[in-house]
């Protein structure tokens, strides 16, 4: 029988001891970029409801976002005038995904999702057979368009990878199958988090308590320097704890890939860290909003507007801090000299005219004109894009960078400075028909148009019609309507709005030759 | 199991009695929640979907039912046989009815933010007192155990309407689930 060899207690000791250097390289080995990883892959980070007109980069006189701004001016092609073709995340969410307008996609409504037409022409669908296709959303509604596409998903990370409380239901596995039922059935209706009475009776509060006091018992624990509570979508989460998910994603990459990221700061409720929210409160730049405007439906008071204001601030402020470990990590691994980057938003928020947030028929430019920055091998850094651009173009655009064919059923173009041309002459559309059944005519409904630096917005609805045009170039916090029947350049824009509403089946009303404001009064 | 169920459990006809009352509760509040939500699902689901929906709602009910008559079963199991077991569809009655003002009372006082510990301590506590109250009213006057008994007969009916629609909606939940 030979000796086999003997581990004694002191062999174990030696072995215990080289377990923390060992962690250590494991540790250090695991943040490294690997060589596969850090080629070809395209990241699509969306912030949500982060207006342009709320950036410093974007000329905002607060110091918002010094850290994105240094970036992105050093690193970035910078689209000076990106637009959402949606005001909210719906709309603005299903064009990104799709690279159509909402009368395309008809993803229109809170909790809609895109018609069945449409389900499988989004930009996972275009990426998939090339680059392997992973994808987060931490907006509820966004992440429905994710459970729409999930065929062409390879990763598909749950909506509450990065929370730290756990209430949604239909992200559960169990539900894997049929999520957008479970959700619309369950987390909409039956529990109903966000607010108002749920349908179930019994089981229903008390799920909606238990959740309520998971947030309470969560606030001690991780709320260290939030002036008021916790972020929330839906579920608690924490600025840090995102960011954490996102660099995770970002390292563990193991092919190739495209990568949808969507995150749900800076959305209400804004959530910011007392040092930002204390640095803005007295610093004198706070902007006195105007009247409301006639197609607000419930005002809200100027005063509250200035302090929602003053909270969505400096909570974008909050995240360009957190932004700095983002920043860090594509620096130290020179990650856009192989990769492409583009950060930007879903759609806007706008404090002002009597409306604090994004839902509303208005379609002014803080609802819709959003951040774009692309950083990527080959680009021009810290160069502006001036040329109007909209959201439905990122599609055909990073489709364009994995050498793949625009699909023919994006009504989005390739963007300058990323293989497009610039066409001055191009309109973009802007449109909203929150309130109408997706599968009918539309009859209620704000379309904007934008060509040339003009904008034409029509609104149509139950109370009557209205036409409101500004010079973006001149006047671009659009206090100057310059709407003038039969005037030049104005009419040729109200005859390509006309034409786009015959195209796209709305039921166009035609007024009788004058602004209609009195109407809508 | 026979002898186990004689033991423990009251006659069958008292538990479907009681049943009834509880699906006619949970599933009519279920219902009218979703014809409330119906015009907003409209915009943006077709028939198929809002059946869905509706399949998701029915069957959350009817386990919601089943869940909620699995409570009373235990707590007259624990209660002497006089005090419940004996009469269990009158005792539940009143049980069945305080828990549904007490639960529809809560939904419209909730808002987003936890009311506290001890808020819902004293809820409960006054559901519990109500409960009791009304059940000591219906088993000490004769009418009212006469009246809550003709109510109940006349309710279980609701077992062949709502129940079937449960077990289907739930059949279509789990098939859509799995397939």
């Amino acid at each position: 029988m030979s000796a086999s060899p003997k581990f004694s207690r002191r062999d174990m000791l030696k072995l215990l001891a080289t377990a923390p250097a060992a962690m250590s390289v494991s540790t250090h080995v695991s943040t490294l970029p690997r060589e596969s990883s850090l080629k070809n892959n395209i990241v699509l980070l969306v912030f949500d409801a982060w207006s342009a007109r709320s950036t410093s980069l974007y000329g905002y006189r607060r110091s918002t976002m010094p850290n994105f701004d240094q970036w992105a001016r050093k690193n970035a092609l910078v689209y000076r005038q990106h637009h959402s073709a949606g005001n909210f995340t719906v709309p603005g969410t299903a064009s990104l995904l799709t690279g159509t307008y909402p009368w395309t996609h008809r993803a229109i409504n809170l909790g809609g999702r895109l018609n069945a037409a449409h389900a499988n022409h989004t930009i996972f669908d275009v990426m998939a057979p090339k680059l392997q296709t992973v994808a987060y959303a931490q907006n509820v509604n966004a992440d429905q368009f994710l459970g729409q596409a999930a065929k062409a998903i390879f990763q598909h990370l749950p909506f509450g990878s990065f929370n730290i409380t756990n209430q949604i239901i239909y992200d559960a596995p169990i539900f894997d199958k049929d999520a957008y039922t479970a959700f619309t059935a369950i987390d909409e209706g039956l529990v109903q988090f966000i607010f108002g009475t749920t349908g179930s009776l019994f089981l229903g509060p008390l799920l909606k308590l238990r959740a309520e006091r998971a947030q309470v018992s969560a606030e001690p624990k991780f709320n260290e320097g939030y002036q008021f509570a916790l972020p929330k979508s839906v579920e608690s989460y924490t600025l840090s704890a995102v960011m954490d998910g996102l660099l995770d994603t970002i390292k563990n990459l193991r092919e190739p890939s495209f990568v949808y990221f969507h995150v749900f700061v800076p959305h209400d409720p804004y959530m910011p860290y007392a040092r930002h929210y204390n640095a803005f409160q007295d610093d004198g730049l706070a902007i006195t909003p105007r009247e409301t405007h006639p197609l607000v439906d419930t005002p809200i008071n100027p005063k509250k507007v200035q302090l929602e204001k003053l909270k969505y601030d400096a909570f974008i402020a909050s995240w360009d801090q957190e932004l700095i470990r983002l920043f860090d990590y594509l620096e130290e691994s020179k990650f856009t000299d192989a990769n492409h980057l583009f950060i930007t938003s879903d759609h806007g928020e706008m404090h002002d005219l009597g409306l604090s947030g994004h839902w509303s028929k208005l379609m002014h430019e803080p609802l819709v004109h959003v951040p774009l920055v692309v950083a990527g091998p080959g680009l021009e850094k810290g160069q502006d894009v001036k040329t109007f651009t909209s959201n439905v173009d990122i599609l055909p655009t990073i489709a364009h960078l994995a050498g793949l064919k625009r699909p023919a059923w994006t009504e989005g173009q390739i963007l300058p400075g990323l293989g497009g041309e610039v066409d001055p002459e191009r309109p973009i559309y802007m449109f909203e028909a929150g309130n109408e059944a997706a599968h009918s005519p539309l009859a209620r409904y704000t379309i904007s148009v934008i060509r040339s630096g003009r904008k034409l917005t029509y609104y149509q609805y139950n109370k009557g019609s209205l036409y409101e045009a500004f010079d973006l170039r001149k006047d671009p916090n659009e206090e100057n309507n310059i709407y003038q029947q039969g005037v030049e350049p104005i009419q040729s824009l109200q005859v390509l709005l006309e034409q786009k509403l015959v195209e796209i089946g709305a039921v166009y009303q035609p007024t009788d030759g004058s602004n209609q404001a009195d109407k809508v009064n | 199991m026979k002898e186990f169920a004689s033991k423990f459990l009251p006659a069958h006809s008292q538990i479907l009695m009681t049943l009834a009352m509880i699906v006619l509760v949970v599933h009519s509040w279920s219902v009218r929640f979703y014809f409330f939500r119906f015009p907003s699902y409209m915009l943006y689901l077709d028939i198929g979907q809002l059946a869905a929906v509706f399949a998701y709602y029915m069957a959350f009910a009817l386990l919601e039912s089943l869940a909620f008559l699995l409570i009373l079963l235990v707590v007259q199991a624990i209660l002497p046989a006089n005090w419940y077991r004996n009469a269990f569809a009158v005792t539940s009655f009143p049980v069945v009815l305080a828990a549904a003002i007490s639960a529809y009372l809560l939904q419209n006082t909730l808002t987003n933010d936890y009311p506290g510990a001890r808020f819902l301590i004293l809820w409960a506590a006054a559901t519990l007192a109500a409960m009791v109250a009304l059940v000591l009213l219906v088993r000490l006057l004769k009418p009212a155990t006469k009246l809550v008994n003709f109510l109940a007969e006349q309710i279980s009916i609701m077992n062949f309407l709502y129940i079937p629609i449960g077990v289907i909606s739930l059949i279509v939940v789990l098939v859509r689930l799995v397939i």
